[in-house]
Formats: structure tokens, sequence, C-alpha cells
């Protein structure tokens, strides 16, 4: 299932409960305010029996048992059936309240119908209605509900013989209606788009939690394997010490020695993002030389990792490109970058990095840059022409523990924390980092770095590119 | 068979360090002549071309993994009978019922120790043709579904 479809899937699961719940409990207090109704109506149909207080105390009773189905059916988990009979019942009921008003009690009380506060009133409760139909049903329900109740006014309005405030009254009433139901229609956007958001971030985290949850998997099968074989060393030699050679004995704890290393270096990459989640220290920002970062980051490169040597290497970049930043974390990010590059490429396919200067919009602008490189940033780009990244699995690279299904399954070692520690390392000196990728064998993907720059004085930047300044010769 | 025979072994698993080792081991420990192989085809090959007496199998293998070999030894009537052990990082109790499902005689969670393993080795080797059968049919009688999701 595509990212998309799942998060709408999850979105509509979500929305759906709320629905269900909604509709219990909103049903739940109308039947016990409508019970209410039915025992003051039934009183005065007992007092004051017509065949209009039998036939409306009819419709009461019926709207009631109405409520008790949509109960039931939401119990049931059917949300349409129960959201239209709910919204149909408070519909009837209202209008069938307001029209034994408007036809009935207020002629028996006043003699005859009446612009009152009681009819105000009871034109004003058909917004219940329509509030009704925003909280349990879809936008189409608001508007058809909305005209239902114009309609269901003027019909009033037309048994009213107050003819001279008709066309004033008419007005206010829509008018009143029309602004409930686009209170209503906004506040359910306004929560659909948040719904959606929260969708979003759920199925991303949820995305997370499975791939560390491999990972968990992953670091348990790459911790086995160096123990097994540092062990086995060892328990081999105890039992069989006696009858090896002493070239064999040496080249068995030498293994061992090495396996062990190898367990150390996991542990040591997992302990490191422990820290660095505790605590980055802060640092004064230094002219790095990127030409000669690269270059550097090219020699650290783990050989486990990746050969270099086995990539043609483009370099693109002015010698005096250079970034204001901390060098360790810079090497770091490249070493990281590079290595991947060499790693999820065939050997013989090249590797180009670029470095040039690019112009930021000001809310982009670096907040921890120096005060020489406001608005000029140095954009790095390691590009390979390799298995890609398919473009679902992008948003995730950045996390901690992250491996893709398919490096998990691959015989490419890797512990899904090297792009984690890229982006807190850019972030802490004030830049960022994004990876591009069509997802396809082959066209590999770009990985691009930005940063603040180290840049000659203000004067000059602001009129036209900026002139680099001169790098310190132990760069 | 006694345990004096030469007996020849076939030993697949991805990891160079961790293959040399067992390589090592099993000479050292056991009368053994040891095929090694680092990947489930090259495996494939080994056991046709040396009819090994028993083969140890990694999991997590790239292209051909160790229940696929498993599954494919298993399905050729010419290496249908031979012992295969399972040896795997892969603890959790649906890691062993899969790795048994797929038709393995024994499952191994790593780390194995040399002597153990020389000792299942011998173990697999022993099992009667009559307790392979009953036992694959006990598995095979079981609800497909507890597979099939895994596999899935």
């Amino acid at each position: 299932m595509s990212n998309r479809a799942s998060e709408q899937q999850a979105i509509r699961s979500y929305d759906r409960q709320r629905r269900l719940a909604s509709t219990q409990i909103i049903v739940s207090a109308f039947m016990v305010i409508l019970a209410t109704i039915i025992i003051a109506f039934s009183s005065y149909a007992i007092i004051r029996p017509t065949i209009y207080t039998y036939l409306l105390d009819g419709v009461f009773v019926v709207c009631f048992c109405l409520y008790c189905t949509s109960f039931v059916i939401a119990r049931r988990q059917n949300l349409s059936l129960a959201s239209i009979l709910t919204i149909a019942s408070t519909d009837i009921t209202i209008i069938v309240a307001a029209l034994i008003w408007i036809t009935l009690l207020s002629r028996q009380f006043g003699g005859n119908a009446q612009l009152n506060p009681v009819t105000f009133a009871q034109f004003t409760s058909l917004g219940v209605a329509i509030i009704l139909a925003g909280v349990l049903g879809e936008r189409w329900l608001v508007i058809a509900t909305t005209i239902l109740m114009n309609l269901t006014s003027l019909l009033f309005m037309g048994i009213i013989p107050i003819m001279s405030l008709q066309p004033l009254f008419a007005v206010l009433v829509i008018g009143q209606q029309w602004a409930f139901a686009a209170i209503t229609l906004t506040v359910s956007r306004v929560y659909q788009s948040t719904l959606d958001e929260l969708g979003r971030a759920y199925i991303q985290a949820r995305k997370v939690d499975d791939l560390k949850d491999q990972f968990i998997a992953n670091v348990n099968h790459e911790l086995r394997t160096p123990v097994m074989t540092m062990q086995g060393y060892i328990e081999l030699l105890r039992l069989t010490h006696a009858k090896l050679s002493t070239e064999q004995l040496s080249t068995s704890l030498e293994k061992a020695s090495q396996s062990g290393q190898s367990l150390l270096a996991l542990l040591n990459s997992i302990l490191e993002v422990r820290e660095i989640d505790q605590e980055l220290p802060a640092f004064t920002p230094q002219v790095v030389g990127v030409r000669e970062a690269v270059g550097r980051a090219k020699l650290l490169i783990d050989p486990r990792e990746g050969n270099v040597s086995e990539h043609p290497l483009h370099l693109e970049i002015s010698a005096d490109l250079a970034v204001a930043g901390e060098p360790i974390r810079m090497q770091q990010i490249l070493v990281n970058l590079l290595s991947n590059a060499c790693k999820y490429s065939e050997p013989g396919t090249p590797i180009e990095v670029t470095g040039h200067v690019v112009a930021e919009s000001a809310e982009k602008t670096f907040p921890l840059a120096l005060n020489v490189a406001r608005r000029y940033v140095v954009e790095i780009v390691v590009r390979d022409y390799g298995h890609g990244i398919p473009a679902e699995q992008i948003s995730l690279l950045f996390n901690r523990f992250v491996r893709l299904p398919r490096d998990l399954a691959s015989n490419i070692s890797g512990n899904g924390l090297g792009l984690y520690l890229c982006r807190v390392y850019a972030e802490s000196m004030g830049g960022r980092i994004w990876a591009e990728s069509s997802g396809v064998e082959g066209d590999g993907t770009a990985f691009h770095l930005r940063l603040p720059g180290a840049f000659a004085g203000d004067d000059e930047r602001e009129s036209t590119l900026p002139r680099l300044r001169a790098l310190p010769h132990s760069w | 068979m006694t345990s004096s025979e030469q007996m020849t072994i076939v030993i697949v698993e991805d990891n160079s360090s961790l293959l040399d080792f067992l390589h090592f081991a099993m000479e050292q420990l056991g009368n053994y002549t040891v095929y090694s192989a680092p990947d489930g085809v090259a495996g494939l090959e080994m056991v046709t071309l040396h009819r090994p007496q028993c083969v140890v199998i990694d999991v997590k293998m790239p292209g051909l993994d160790g229940h696929q070999l498993v599954r494919a030894l298993r399905g050729d009537p010419s290496t249908a009978t031979i012992p295969l052990i399972i040896m795997t990082a892969f603890a959790q109790d649906k890691d062993r019922f899969k790795g048994l499902a797929s038709g393995a005689d024994l499952f191994l969670t790593k780390p194995v120790m040399p002597q153990d393993l020389a000792a299942a080795i011998q173990q697999a080797i022993t099992t009667s043709e009559e307790e392979r059968s009953h036992r694959l049919k006990q598995l095979s009688e079981m609800p497909l579904e507890t597979v099939t999701e895994e596999d899935s």
C-alpha cells in the first residue's frame, strides 16, 4: 500500500471512530431531551386533547424510536445509517416542535401566531440541525440541511400572519442559518486539515517505529555474528590449543581480536548517537575549506564502509570555497556521504562532488551563520549513480536507526545512523541536508548539504555573488 | 556410519570471518572435510558437487537465502535426505519454526560454540530417515498460515 493510501486509511479510520462515538453521545443526550418533551407534551395532550396534539405526540414518539435505532446502529458500527437517522430524527423533532408552536400552542396561549421571542427561538433552534449535520455528516449534508431549514423557515413564515415583517425576518433567519452553516463548514475544514496532518505524522511515526524494530533485529543479528566468531575462536583455542601450531594460534587470536574490534565499533556507533541525543557541544564557527575537507574525507573512509578507489571521483569545487562551521563535524558529514555513495553504487560508476554558492531566501537564512553570511550559503552536492532511493522512503532517511528495507535484506553493512548524524551535525552548524532521487536504479542519489558560507565583507556581498574569503595555509 | 569415518560437510555463511572460523574449527574438532560457500547459490552448487553428509546453513544471505536453500535441497530427490542444520542470529520462536518448517533437521541460534556445532552435526547425521520423515510429516500437518504469514 502506498504512503498516501496508508495515510488516508488511517485518517478515515480515526474519523469514522470519532463520528461513531459522537453519534452515540449526541443520540443519548437527545433521547433524554426528547423523553422530557414527550412527557411534557403528553401531559398537555391529556389536559387539552385534540387530534393535533395526539398526532404531534405520536411524531415525537416515532422520533424517539428513531434515536433508539440510531444508537443501536451506531453500536453496530454502521456509521452512514446511524448519522442519517440521527440527523433526520433531529430535523423532524425540531421542525415538528416549531410547527406545534406556530400552528397550535401560540394560538391557544396567545390567540394567534405572533413573531414573539418563542417563535424566534423556534427558528433559531433550526440551526441545531445544521450544526449536527456538520458534526456527524459530510459537507454536502450541511448544505442540504441548511437549504431544508431555509425552506422550513419560509414555510413557517407563510403560516404566521405578520406579513409586514416577513421580508426582514426572512433575511435575518436565513442569514443566521447560513452563518451557522459557514461556521460549521469552517470548523469541519480546519478539523479535517488537522486530521490530515495528524494522519501524516502518525504514519511517519509508525514507519520510523517499524524501521527501528527492524534495526533492532538487524543489530541483534550484527552483534551475534562477531560475538560468535570471537567467542568461537577463544573456545576453540581452549579446546585445541595443544595441537595447534604457533602460526595457527597467532592467526586465531588475531581473528578473535578483529571480531572484538568489529563488535566494539558497532557498540561505539550506537553509543555515539546516545551522546549526541543528550547534548551536542557549542562551537565557534571556523573557516573550513570545502575542497580540502572533501579531500580529507576521501582519505578517512573506512575501507569496510566503502572503497572510494573503485569509483571515479569528479570534484567541481572552487579552491577558495569555504563554509563557516566546525571542521570535525563537516568532515564527518562528508565521510558519511562519500562512503554511502561508494556503498550504494556499483564499482566503476562515478561519484560527483560539487560545491557552489547559492542565494537563500530570507526565511531560510541560517540563525547560527557568521554575521558575514546572512544571504548567500554554500551548497555541496554529493551525487552517485547507484541504486537510488524510492521517493516514499526519502523522508525517513535522516532519522535514527533507519535502514531501508532493501538494505536490510542485502549484504551491505550499516547501522542506520550515518545520515542521522549528518543531519544533526548540519543543523548544529546552522545548515541543512536533504536527498533527491528518482528511485530508479542507475540514476542514483544526490545529497545536498547547505551550510553558512565564509565570505568576504558585507559591502560586496550585497551587490553581487560573494567574493570568497582567502583560506589560511593550514587548510 | 562410524564417528571415525571421514565425513564431508558444507558450510554456507555470508560473513567471511565467521565462515573462516567455522571452516577452521570443524577441521580441528572433527574428522571432517569442510567445504565453504559464501552464499546460497554457491552452497547449492557445492552440495550438488560434493554430496556432503551434512550442510550447515546461515539464513540471512544475499541472493538465495537459507530458507530458500533448504527448500531447494529438500525439493531435489538427489539431495532431499541430506541432514541440514540452520544456524542463524535470528533468535525468535517464529524464526525457529520457520527454519524447521522449511525442512531443516536442526535449528541453532548464534552464537554457537564450535563443540556444540560439531555435536549438532553428529546428531543430524545420526538422525534416522524414519525420524526425519516423521518430523517433516508433523510439520506439514501444521496450519499453513503460520508459516506463510511470516513469509509475507
